[in-house]
């Protein structure tokens, strides 16, 4: 991550916050193959919680749009000294989308091991990936200088 | 007020990300505390409910999971017979619920018929809007018999009128007066899952008695076994009535004593409750973190707004009052969304015509959705307390200089 605009924390606040939306699926779908019949009350209390599966994950995502948000607000005064010193707007726009890319792809490897120990089917999570590339590309926009 | 107006339009808003990130987080802990708080409080029905059956010498029937019913070993002829001998040897309670039927009413819906005896009746305490209680005496084939209706069904079929219907379980023309009209929302939780409830707001309650009970179809009388109850009886008593269900219809029985049953339910809803409040607990948690983490990037964004304000004479306590009428206004909008989402809940009943779920309440809403959104207001405001109060002291810490420089 040569030149990156990221830093250790805000790497470690995208993989937290990935890593909870991946979470968050597979435990959806992971609940419903669990035998909850022993148990009526609580069947019925995950059934009220995973009908609304799709929405929830999707709400949970929105907090990638935050982070990216605030987290180029944040970095316009810098975006500004590089060009100063001789870097391009569009070498700058390059590395944080291979670099955000990066920083997803490493949280969703991280997440496939819950996969495999809960013992969900891999493609689970591929719809999330979609979404946050989609993500990560609108808000490639967002790279601007102060 | 003109201030809150100030930050609200000036700062917050143009922010506008931050601010709905907030309310979906704070929406979800809505969500999640309500869906906890109306399980908890439905159960908690369902028990007071089903303790009216825990006493001495009472004993549940309960059909064996391992137990298997034979078309063949189970006939008409065997189960009159068993109740029969049910009539002349115990005291019993029987309910059986949910025979649908159609019946004209200005609702569409249909309508499902109930069947209680006289010590059923008795247990249940079933509570009247309008008209008399039930009376158990009357000849099937020459009285009207008479009934109680649903709140539902009260404006088609008022105390005083007849209804000429086909009964679903004698299959004969039966002619019901109706005495009385059950209270909005009386309901029957279920055994089994106390959480989960039947609403009569759609049913008509049929008393039956001996007479009645013999020239029913087989269905009633399966169906009133599952749950029947002995009532002033011993183990004895419900070893033998075991004994001569599975010796004349092969189905297995068990009849569970007050402490079997006391024991197992207690065991039952509280570890099921331990389990909704330790997930509750921990997801509440997660999102209570991603709310303070969203509220944290936000003073990082914002803090030049703030500091700008602190040098101009916004005084730190001021500041907090801000966040406070901050979050009592996202926590109203939020409020206001689950509120919207639970009333089109209970309106998608009436839409669906499902007629054992069908409430009546203030704008859709029944006293155990109400109930939990207090709860959920609790919550809230805890949540709020918690945010504002790290907020605060994060602004704090930040140097005034610091904020000037940015």
């Amino acid at each position: 991550m040569k030149y990156s605009l990221f830093r250790f924390k805000d790497v470690f606040e995208a993989i937290a916050i990935y890593l909870i939306c991946f979470a968050s699926n597979l435990l959806f779908i992971y609940v419903q193959t669990v035998n909850l019949e022993v148990s009526f009350i609580l069947e019925s209390f995950i059934e009220s919680i995973t009908e609304y599966q799709l929405i929830i994950t999707i709400l949970l995502t929105f907090m990638i749009i935050v982070f990216h948000y605030q987290f180029l607000n944040r970095r316009k005064t810098e975006i500004s000294c590089r060009i100063l010193v001789g870097d391009t707007m569009l070498k700058i726009i390059i590395r944080y989308i291979l670099n955000s890319l990066a920083v997803l792809g490493f949280s969703f490897l991280l997440s496939l091991s819950l996969n495999f120990y809960l013992d969900v089917n891999v493609t689970s999570n591929f719809y999330l990936v979609f979404i946050f590339m989609l993500y990560i590309l609108s808000s490639a926009g967002l790279v601007k200088k102060e | 007020m003109r201030i809150l107006r100030f930050f609200i339009t000036r700062i917050f808003l143009k922010r506008w990300i931050l601010v709905l990130g907030m309310i979906i987080l704070l929406f979800l802990a809505n969500y999640l505390s309500f869906t906890a708080a109306r399980s908890i409080i439905s159960t908690f029905q369902g028990f007071q409910q089903i303790e009216t059956l825990n006493q001495d010498g009472t004993f549940i029937a309960n059909l064996d999971p391992d137990s298997k019913a034979e078309d063949e070993t189970v006939n008409i002829d065997k189960t009159r017979k068993l109740y029969e001998y049910l009539h002349n040897n115990y005291t019993y309670a029987l309910q059986a619920d949910g025979f649908v039927t159609s019946l004209d009413n200005e609702h569409k819906m249909e309508v499902t018929f109930n069947y209680i005896n006289e010590e059923a009746y008795k247990i249940n305490q079933l509570r009247l809007s309008q008209g008399n209680h039930l009376n158990f005496i009357y000849q099937l084939n020459k009285d009207q018999i008479p009934v109680l209706v649903g709140a539902g069904l009260a404006k088609t079929y008022p105390v005083g009128s007849t209804i000429e219907i086909k009964d679903p379980v004698t299959q004969q023309l039966v002619n019901l007066n109706v005495q009385g009209v059950l209270k909005k929302n009386t309901y029957r939780s279920n055994f089994y899952a106390p959480n989960s409830k039947n609403y009569f707001n759609f049913s008509i309650f049929l008393p039956v008695n001996e007479e009645f009970i013999q020239s029913a179809g087989l269905d009633l009388h399966v169906n009133g076994l599952m749950d029947i109850a002995l009532l002033d009886s011993n183990e004895e008593e419900a070893m033998n009535l075991k004994e001569y269900i599975q010796e004349n219809l092969g189905m297995k029985f068990n009849f569970f004593t007050q402490q079997e049953n006391v024991d197992y339910f207690e065991e039952y809803y509280i570890y099921s409750l331990k389990i909704i409040c330790t997930i509750t607990l921990l997801l509440l948690l997660i999102i209570v973190c991603l709310a303070i983490w969203n509220n944290l990037i936000s003073i990082r964004l914002m803090i030049k707004d703030f500091t700008i304000n602190l040098v101009v004479g916004l005084s730190y306590s001021k500041l907090r009052a801000i966040f406070y009428g901050y979050f009592g206004l996202l926590i109203s909008i939020t409020l206001a969304l689950l509120f919207a989402l639970i009333a089109f809940n209970r309106y998608g009943f009436w839409l669906g015509k499902a007629n054992l779920l069908a409430t009546y309440g203030i704008f859709g809403l029944i006293s155990m959705d109400w109930i939990a959104l207090l709860i959920v207001l609790f919550i809230d405001l805890i949540i709020a307390f918690t945010i504002v109060e790290l907020t605060i002291k994060k602004i704090k810490r930040i140097p005034i200089s610091v904020g000037v420089l940015n």
